[in-house]
């Protein structure tokens, strides 16, 4: 703990604290409310330091746990360092919880002392109402500004659509000549190298897979097409930067899995005026800033996977503490836990049963794979504050991940994280398509079947479970794929 | 609002919401006004693409864009009504786009409700005026109907050629993916000679014309058996792009010759974006 001298109330200590940056530079600069000397009050300025709009704890509903979600934001995004601005405001309460919070997130306080008053007691290196029984270092703003400077400007990333050039439309089987054909040969150079990297790396993952078939029917198993489905999401075509990006990586990996006899189509005709920006994943940094207002946990987590994944919350409350790395990079939901059964859909289960079957087997393989869920950098704070609240709130490695605000033992969350997601997708303006009602699950694109949600169905994608691999007379050979040299900048 | 309705123009077009929601992307309820939001409500993007697909001025579809656009509107209700040969002769055009055989100057002035003279002043302000036409022309049918057509002057006639040339740059369905598959694995007769046999299965004729149609696949020694074409096998990495510089006539380097890539040491393919 750090108590800064600022006893001229300098402007310039105002300016640095400003281009300290914010939580997503592991900083924190919280701003009393004048006045205020309650600790509720000074629990909603910590949740505006963490990036939430001043009312919206009472919007969520939530105003009592300001604290609570105030840690559980300042564990997500790793703040190291928390700024007090005017703290000879504080009262001793509001300083004691305020050096709690930093003390629990593992943060520096900097407490800027903006008079000349009670900033040395007899006996103290700091204000003594404030820092009692605790070591501080009363340092000038001149050691302030060294010790913390401020934040690197964000990187600024160019519009990399630009960059690229108009595509065609061709199917995979044509696509890369179609590209040398029409496209001049530095933009040639562009797309190729792209293509054949994600091409071999479709070829080393199948190889790591191994068999995709079932022996009994030669049909692709729902496994293996959840797994398809995790690894274009977390490392194939989701990440891609832009839509053209996108496209060159999908007609890649078509090619490289036809050749196993595995037919990925792509039905672009739904998808708008501009089909390839739809391929990559939703989850981005736009989204997930976006998201990051959001004062409850379980909203912003349950809404970045719900985007992330393209499905409904039908199966999130199976996920557990343990499920989720601690530093929210990956979740993984065990293969062989078992699938909760849905009223109206799974047979067996209370309700009329409704036919959907295989769209909802889809959707839970796509969850539960073998390879867990990469999340994007950009939201990974998301889920580890949500991990960081069920952690406060006493809950275990086998508890969910999200519960039931009221009766997290006996209730299941779904249709209470139905409900924050409509509320944070509502506010955000995010249209989320499982969010529409029962009349959208017929489209004209797709005749009378029912539409499933599921990361590939959003993108116009089907991988056909049954044809032509199934029979062994047409499967072609393989040998090693050719690549011309001069693609690769190898030297000869 | 003064213009066609969107329900109205939804029907002129011969679509539903979901055909609309589909072709621009966008959820059918953001095509619809009767689903609980006004279309002012929606986002900006979907009301330009509905603008743009219908060919609504956005004023019909939000009355309270009016007096912000500084654009004319379009009076679509009525008719103009003037003697304006130019807008005469873009109505006659229009209308004979729209038409699905070719019309008589009566036959035009009875369907635009127009006297003779004035349909007859509109043909001439057409012939006299090309670019209101845009890439279509006034053509004269023998003996007095007129129609539009492409301009000829703008393509050159190998850009015409490969236009009537080509054919669609279609998906490859089920049947067709299967056909190709077996043309890369039993096409040819060392290959084992299965082809024959698969040919004679349900519904492979039709897929293997369309494919042969496309350009795909190609037989030069009889039905029995086909070749995948040099594109389709450079596509799916069995071969260099050789055959496309040649077309191109582009001269390769002296070292430029195809070769395995290296396993190791690749690079990720975020290194190339």
């Amino acid at each position: 703990m750090y108590v800064v001298d600022n006893a001229g109330d300098d402007l310039a200590a105002v300016r640095h604290i400003n281009a300290c940056g914010g939580p997503a530079d592991g900083r924190a600069v919280l701003r009393p409310t004048p006045g205020a000397r309650d600790v509720d009050t000074l629990g909603w300025d910590l949740l505006v330091a963490v990036a939430k709009p001043p009312h919206g704890a009472r919007r969520e509903h939530v105003s009592g746990l300001s604290w609570e979600y105030g840690q559980s934001w300042l564990a997500g995004f790793a703040v190291s360092h928390m700024i007090i601005d005017r703290a000879h405001l504080l009262t001793r309460d509001q300083a004691g919880k305020a050096a709690a919070a930093a003390a629990r997130a593992g943060a520096t306080l900097w407490l800027l002392w903006g008079t000349a008053t009670g900033l040395r007691g007899p006996g103290c290196g700091g204000p003594p109402h404030l820092v009692a029984g605790q070591p501080a270092q009363v340092i000038s703003l001149w050691e302030f500004y060294q010790r913390l400077p401020a934040a690197p400007p964000p990187a600024t990333e160019p519009d990399q659509e630009d960059d690229w050039p108009p595509l065609p439309a061709a199917d995979f089987p044509t696509f890369l000549a179609a590209c040398r054909r029409y496209l001049p040969r530095d933009q040639f150079a562009q797309v190729a190298p792209l293509y054949y990297d994600t091409a071999e790396a479709a070829d080393a993952w199948l190889e790591t897979y191994g068999a995709p078939r079932d022996p009994r029917d030669g049909q692709l198993t729902a496994a293996f097409e959840g797994a398809l489905a995790g690894w274009l999401r977390d490392s194939a075509i989701g990440p891609a930067p832009c839509g053209p990006a996108a496209l060159v990586r999908l007609r890649a990996v078509q090619a490289a899995l036809f050749i196993r006899a595995i037919v990925l189509s792509w039905q672009p005709g739904p998808l708008g005026p501009d089909p390839a920006s739809r391929l990559p994943g939703n989850l981005t940094p736009q989204l997930a800033g976006a998201l990051a207002t959001t004062v409850r946990t379980d909203a912003a987590a349950a809404t970045a996977l719900s985007a992330h994944l393209n499905h409904g919350p039908a199966f999130f409350g199976t996920l557990q503490i343990g499920d989720v790395a601690p530093d929210g990079s990956a979740i993984r939901v065990p293969a062989s836990r078992g699938r909760p059964d849905r009223r109206g859909i799974t047979p067996g289960a209370d309700g009329p049963y409704d036919q959907m079957p295989e769209a909802d087997e889809r959707t839970w393989r796509e969850m539960a794979a073998a390879e867990p869920i990469r999340i994007p950098a950009c939201a990974r704070a998301l889920f580890t504050a949500h991990l960081a609240y069920r952690h406060a709130s006493g809950a275990t490695g086998t508890d969910p991940y999200f519960a039931h605000p009221r009766d997290p033992a006996g209730k299941p969350a779904t249709q209470n994280l139905r409900g924050a997601i409509r509320a944070t997708a509502q506010r955000i303006g995010l249209d989320l398509p499982w969010m529409h009602g029962d009349s959208c699950q017929y489209g004209a694109d797709i005749g009378l079947t029912r539409r499933g949600h599921s990361w590939l169905s959003e993108r116009g994608l089907r991988l056909a479970r049954t044809g032509p691999g199934q029979d062994p007379i047409l499967t072609p050979p393989r040998g090693k794929p050719c690549r011309p040299r001069w693609i690769t900048g190898e030297p000869p | 609002m003064t213009g066609p309705g969107l329900h109205e123009r939804l029907r002129d077009a011969g679509m539903s919401a979901w055909e609309l929601g589909d072709l621009l992307g966008i959820h059918p309820h953001l095509v619809r006004s009767d689903h609980g939001q006004p279309l002012t409500a929606r986002p900006v993007q979907a009301l330009i693409e509905i603008a743009r697909r219908l060919d609504l001025h956005p004023a019909d579809l939000v009355p309270e864009l009016e007096p912000l656009l500084s654009c004319r509107r379009q009076a679509a209700r009525h008719d103009p009504g003037g003697q304006d040969p130019r807008a005469d002769a873009l109505t006659v055009l229009t209308a004979l786009a729209t038409a699905p055989a070719p019309l008589s100057a009566g036959q035009l002035a009875r369907a635009l409700g127009w006297q003779l003279p004035r349909a007859a002043a509109a043909i001439t302000a057409a012939q006299d005026n090309p670019d209101l036409g845009g890439p279509l022309a006034l053509r004269r049918i023998p003996p007095e109907t007129w129609t539009v057509t492409p301009r000829l002057d703008i393509l050159t006639p190998a850009q015409r050629r490969a236009l009537r040339d080509t054919t669609g740059a279609a998906d490859l369905d089920d049947d067709q993916a299967r056909v190709l598959l077996a043309a890369l694995a039993a096409g040819q007769e060392w290959q084992g000679g299965n082809y024959p046999a698969l040919r004679a299965r349900p519904g492979w004729a039709a897929a293997e014309a369309a494919l042969k149609q496309a350009g795909l696949i190609y037989s030069t020694t009889g039905p029995d058996e086909v070749r995948v074409s040099d594109d389709v096998k450079f596509s799916l990495r069995y071969s260099d792009d050789d055959h496309i510089a040649r077309e191109l006539g582009e001269t390769p380097p002296p070292n430029q010759a195809a070769t395995h890539p290296a396993r190791g040491g690749q690079a990720r393919p975020e290194a190339r974006e």
